[in-house]
């Protein structure tokens, strides 16, 4: 990938869809070589800050920057050679096979009468060298389990040589291993980073800082202990968390309970 | 291990085709494409020798070569006049009319990331249909003057605009909204087209009911220079952009991922498709099922990649197409049969094997 030192910068993004305010004015930064982590309860507005990263919704106002550029001022393939994104795990009827997949990802460096060259060739290899995903190159994408997919997404990514990834929510329906797998590869390649998380304890433990979105606005971007306090926990998540440390790996691990004060009519957000 | 080294050349190289799951690789795919070709010569010299007036492969050969680059001398002129104006317009028709249904059937399924869409599930070509048969029934008049072909593009581009807005909600287009959508909208347009069969005048009933079933006979020069454009124009412009198609059949946000302008795309596709679909449509009616076969058979063999894909389909259209027209001519000879029937009977039962395998795809998938 490019440069990695370069970084990322939203500005007041607004968003509304049909008059309704999905994003009201959020702000946020990524260094160089940072991931961070996105979290935030449903409906909270994380896809769609990441969609507009990556240029598929357009901010009603606001300006996303990488580096010295305004994202949309760009055209989509200017945009695609900056930003590389793994989407939730993309499903196919067509039986594309990985190295395809992951060839694809040269797509945005080509015009229209280029040919796949020796060059593109090797960046696919280095690339799915990158992910441990070599031994896999000619099977069918559409047949690998979800962790085998996400990799390749990676790999795509990869060879897409950008200086920004985007992930959304890329730990969706994997099993465990997959999961921590995934984010511990994802946090090796040092690249500049966003990614969406459900869960906090991944967020906690695999990004360097996390932004908190709530109903649409960045309620904070810090180191996630410092964040996740009981009172953020309670008015963001209504879950009572406390943070607790590993006997054995040393490591801080939220444990969350629901509060016992909760009832039924509590769970209607206003 | 983040950064690329780029004068690094030590790297192996990992193409599409060093290792691949597909049925045939580079040469594989240069080889059936040589196969195609031969095969279809040959259905142009069978195809103008079958037919009510038997003539032998060496007359028609000779009139060919005369009538085409020069080369020899002029036969007799009856035959001359039954091989170089009467049936090779009508075998060059067919093998263009199964190459466009093809094609378009392989931009439909990429746009629509189904492999069970086609010109007449995603009812573009009912909307062509409805269009030409518009123009016959009521006359040009009737229609602000605009042509067949014309008539049939305005069709089968309402049609798509149709379908994608029926289709449309919050998160996109679902691909099994857009089948459904076009299911139900082809009905729609058929219902309409067969008001216009019944209110028609009986002298016109007999020729839209022929060109309803699908047929090429009786077209002349003139008819054909249109749509071989089309087809032609068409699958270059899509081979150049088969890398937008490839990240497109992935799905609209990988597509957006890999730098497409997905809705620019996406309008740019249906119009070429809707011109391809028309002008096929307005001169050989409904053949239903090519556009759908085909580019299956295609990825089938050479996997999903659309720079082999298009051009396979455009061969393969033609081979089977051109096939089809003859043994329409021969099996009930010296009456002709049209060749809607041949492709249903071929194509239906190929769309339910298609099912069946897509559902257990998905149940054990």
């Amino acid at each position: 990938m490019g440069a990695p030192h370069i970084g990322l910068r939203g500005e007041e993004i607004h968003v509304a869809i049909d008059d309704t305010a999905i994003l009201a004015g959020c702000s946020f930064d990524v260094v160089p070589g940072e991931v961070l982590g996105l979290i935030g309860p449903n409906g909270s507005g994380k896809s769609t800050l990441l969609r507009t990263v990556y240029r598929a919704i357009r901010p009603t106002t606001g300006a996303m920057w990488i580096g010295e550029d305004d994202v949309w001022n760009m055209t989509a393939r200017q945009s695609a050679q900056r930003t590389a994104v793994v989407t939730q795990s993309a499903s196919t009827d067509f039986q594309f096979s990985v190295a395809e997949m992951v060839l694809m990802g040269r797509g945005p460096h080509k015009g229209l009468l280029d040919r796949d060259t020796a060059h593109d060739r090797r960046v696919v290899a280095w690339a799915l060298r990158a992910v441990d995903m070599t031994t896999f190159r000619s099977r069918v994408f559409a047949t690998l389990s979800g962790g085998e997919k996400q990799r390749v997404l990676v790999a795509r990514a990869l060879a897409q040589e950008s200086q920004v990834l985007v992930l959304d929510e890329p730990t969706n329906h994997l099993d465990a291993h997959a999961q921590l797998d995934l984010l511990e590869l994802v946090r090796s390649l040092g690249l500049t980073t966003v990614v969406a998380l459900h869960d906090l304890n991944l967020a906690a433990t695999y990004c360097h800082r996390v932004c908190l979105l709530d109903r649409g606005r960045v309620v904070g971007i810090a180191p996630p202990r410092t964040l996740l306090t009981r009172e953020v926990l309670r008015d963001v998540f209504r879950v009572d968390g406390e943070w607790l440390t590993s006997p054995t790996t040393g490591r801080d691990h939220l444990a969350l309970t629901r509060p016992a004060t909760s009832t039924t009519t509590d769970t209607e957000k206003p | 291990m983040t950064e690329f080294d780029h004068d690094d050349t030590t790297w192996p190289e990992v193409g599409a085709d060093e290792v691949s799951p597909h049925l045939l690789g580079t040469w594989g795919f240069r080889v059936l494409a040589a196969a195609l070709l031969a095969v279809i010569l040959a259905s142009i010299v069978v195809g103008i020798g079958a037919g009510a007036a038997d003539i032998p492969v060496s007359t028609t050969i000779d009139v060919l070569l005369y009538r085409a680059f020069g080369i020899g001398s002029a036969a007799d002129p009856v035959a001359t006049q039954i091989i170089w104006d009467l049936r090779t317009p009508r075998v060059l028709m067919a093998l263009a009319v199964g190459a466009g249904l093809s094609v378009a059937g392989c931009a439909l399924q990429a746009m629509v990331r189904n492999p069970l869409a086609d010109p007449y599930v995603m009812g573009t070509a009912e909307g062509a249909t409805l269009g030409a048969v518009a123009v016959i029934v009521l006359g040009p008049a009737a229609l602000g003057g605009i042509g067949v072909s014309m008539a049939a593009f305005v069709g089968a581009m309402a049609s798509m605009l149709s379908v994608f807005a029926l289709a449309r909600s919050r998160s996109g287009y679902a691909p099994g909204r857009l089948i459904l959508s076009g299911v139900a909208l082809g009905y729609l347009f058929s219902a309409v087209t067969g008001i216009l069969q019944f209110v028609s005048d009986p002298r016109e009933l007999r020729g839209v009911l022929f060109w309803l079933l699908g047929s090429v006979a009786g077209t002349q020069w003139n008819d054909l220079g249109l749509p071989a454009f089309v087809v032609v124009a068409s699958t270059a412009w899509l081979v150049l952009l088969s890398r937008r198609l490839n990240a497109l059949a992935l799905g609209e946000e990988s597509a957006v991922a890999l730098g497409v302008d997905v809705q620019r795309f996406r309008i740019q596709l249906m119009v070429v498709t809707s011109v391809l679909v028309g002008a096929v449509v307005a001169v050989s009616g409904s053949i239903g099922f090519v556009g759908l076969m085909v580019p299956h058979a295609a990825r089938m063999l050479v996997g999903p990649d659309h720079r082999r894909v298009l051009p396979l389909s455009l061969l393969l259209g033609a081979a089977f197409l051109g096939s089809v027209d003859i043994l329409a001519r021969v099996v009930a000879a010296p009456s002709e049969l049209p060749l809607g029937i041949f492709t249903a009977a071929a194509g239906a039962p190929f769309f339910i094997w298609l099912l069946r395998r897509s559902q257990r795809q998905v149940e054990f998938g």
